[in-house]
């Protein structure tokens, strides 16, 4: 069985962003990139497929994205995935979700995937829509937001997280895309001998193509309007320390 | 302008947040029809014509179907969902159906621009689609919930259902331990203390405050606490007197659980942090150093 993974990589968001004047992205030199934390759950859930069913089957992992994609990839061949597909692109971080769906379904339909994994939101653009878009477009059943996951015998038996935390369980056949939320599972760390291993794996690197017209026109990005300005407290620990001591005081909070 | 709403239907009950999807509707001058898919005799207050599908509530193949004869039918200029868990499963289906520019998350509206969140809230994006259908999720508390007024006209359509992914039940939440909805102080621990055993920290300044134990998602995913001590969109909902975030970002998802908490605290090295939109004072800190010199103080 086929099994295909897409990832994506993404800024840490504990960065600083900065824009460029008139720019439609941040700038990306000097900061720090990592797998969308959701694609490390839908990984680690192709992974454990993959090593249920042994031989039988073949994971690959795909990431559309800039040179630097590649090390994602390389991590994911590390965690457990057999080859890796990078979509070279370097303006994939400003493509519309369409376009990007658009772009991987060119790459892989001919491929015969039975089983997709996606995460259910990029951290960068929360756009949720790569993942479905890419299952219509393959024409295959899908659904999202998945905490629980279990696939035998071409069914896959889920549980989708609704808001308060509340878990719908359905039910679907193979060929089938799902969309992976927190926690779905506990992702690994790879392991030396597997990231020695990984070094061996095939990857391939396609020019990007079949992304088509974006659907979106980026007039502005920078910071949000302030909505709240929190006061900053600064400086030396045991100020810091007095002076919250002194407002939960003022306000009560404390005898 | 004409814009179709799409409101959700969960355990037989149309989900409030219809009000606020009329508010979106309202910011945009639009004109309403309704749509709601599932089993529900709740019926949302507005004026315009409402089409109902009785079925199950989530079948993504027939909601698509009956969702696209809709459109069909009254060719509108927007289709608004939530972005929740039924509107970005739903929303991507549509746009793509139609040819037409869906719009995720969406926090304002201003002159021709929808106003997006990026990066953990950090940036916000300002977009403009190409012409045609739009295809809209509204971010949960974006848009003040239109005043309920009126009764709508009904229609009934058929779903059909049978294929695809099915819908089986509902699995019964956990119980409880704790209830934090109730809680008067908070003090909560997020992905920034690092590792299980630096909970205790964030225990012992609730123990010194009198003050229940939250978590933010990853902690509690990480199986470091249990799920009851969440707070968030998918967690608690509180409203304490004192919220200590500690190590916490500010994810919109934890915001929705905690912002309405009468004092907020945060305890962050990153002053940038979105958590500073809601907190009144962010201590700019590294938790481990802070957190157990505040717990010494105040045991004095
Ligand atoms: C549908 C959906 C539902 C969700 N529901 C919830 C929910 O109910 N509740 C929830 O919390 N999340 C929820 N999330 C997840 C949410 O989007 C964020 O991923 C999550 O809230 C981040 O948690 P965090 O702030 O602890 O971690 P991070 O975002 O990783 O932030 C860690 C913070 O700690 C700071 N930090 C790091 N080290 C230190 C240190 N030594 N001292 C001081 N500060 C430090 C960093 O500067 C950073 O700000 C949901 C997501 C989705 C998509
Ligand atoms: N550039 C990309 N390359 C590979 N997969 C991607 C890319 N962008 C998004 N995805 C996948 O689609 C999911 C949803 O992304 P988004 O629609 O951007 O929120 C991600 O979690 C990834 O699994």
């Amino acid at each position: 069985m086929n099994i295909l993974v897409c990832i994506k990589q993404v800024a840490d968001m504990e960065s600083r962003f900065v824009v460029p004047p008139g720019g439609s992205w941040f700038e990306e030199t000097d900061l720090a990139f990592r797998i969308n934390e959701y694609d490390e759950y839908a990984i680690e859930a192709a992974v454990q497929v993959k090593e249920k069913l042994g031989d039988a089957a073949s994971l690959t992992v795909l990431s559309l994205g800039p040179q630097r994609s590649s090390e994602a990839l390389k991590k994911a061949l590390a965690m457990g995935a057999d080859q890796a597909i990078h979509l070279l692109d370097p303006q994939g971080p400003q493509k519309d979700s369409l376009q990007v769906a658009r772009a991987i379904h060119s790459a892989v339909k001919d491929k015969g995937f039975e089983l997709i994994f996606t995460g259910m939101q990029s951290q960068d653009r929360g756009s949720a829509q790569v993942g479905i878009l890419l299952a219509e477009l393959l024409g295959i059943d899908s659904v999202s937001t998945l905490v629980e996951f279990s696939f035998e015998g071409g069914k896959i038996q889920g549980e989708r997280e609704l808001e308060g935390g509340i878990r719908a369980q359905v039910t679907l056949a193979t060929p089938a895309l799902v969309t992976c939320q927190l926690g779905l599972n506990q992702p690994r760390y790879p392991t030396l001998p597997n990231i020695m291993k990984a070094k061996k794996k095939p990857m391939e690197t396609l020019e990007v193509s079949g992304t088509g017209e974006a659907v979106l026109g980026v007039k502005e990005i920078g910071a949000p309007p302030k909505r709240g300005a929190a006061e900053l407290i600064e400086g030396d620990l045991s100020a810091q320390v007095a002076q919250v001591v002194a407002i939960l005081k003022d306000n009560k909070l404390i005898g | 302008m004409k814009a179709l709403l799409i409101g959700e239907v969960v355990q037989g009950k149309l989900a409030a947040s219809f009000a606020e999807l009329l508010g979106f509707a309202e910011t945009m001058g639009a004109e309403t029809v309704g749509l709601m898919l599932g089993d529900s005799s709740d019926r949302p207050a507005f004026g315009g014509k409402l089409y109902v599908g009785q079925g199950p509530e989530y079948a993504p193949k027939a909601h698509k179907a009956a969702a696209l004869a809709v459109i069909e039918q009254e060719q509108p200029d927007l289709v608004v969902l939530m972005h929740s868990a039924y509107g970005w499963d739903l929303a991507p289906r549509l746009a793509l159906a139609q040819e037409a520019a869906q719009i995720s998350e969406v926090v304002g509206y201003d002159a021709g621009l929808y106003q997006l969140g990026c990066c953990n809230g950090k940036l916000q994006r300002k977009v403009t689609p190409k012409p045609g259908l739009v295809v809209v999720t509204i971010q949960a508390g974006a848009f003040a919930a239109a005043t309920a007024a009126g009764s709508p006209q009904e229609e009934s359509i058929a779903i059909t259902t049978g294929e695809g992914p099915q819908l089986t039940g509902y699995q019964p939440k956990p119980a409880q331990g704790v209830d934090l909805s109730k809680a008067e102080k908070i003090v909560s621990g997020g992905r920034g203390i690092g590792k299980p055993e630096n909970l205790q920290l964030i225990r012992d300044l609730a123990d010194a405050l009198g003050a229940q134990v939250g978590a933010s998602r990853p902690v509690v995913d990480s199986g470091w606490i249990e799920a009851a001590h969440q707070v968030g969109s998918t967690g608690a909902t509180v409203t304490p007197k004192l919220y200590m975030a500690c190590g916490i970002s500010g994810a919109v998802q934890h915001l929705a659980g905690m912002k309405k908490s009468e004092m907020i605290i945060a305890v962050n090295k990153d002053k940038e942090a979105p958590i500073g939109e809601v907190a009144q004072y962010i201590v700019v800190a590294d938790l481990l150093e802070f957190v157990p010199a505040l717990t010494a103080a105040l045991k004095g």
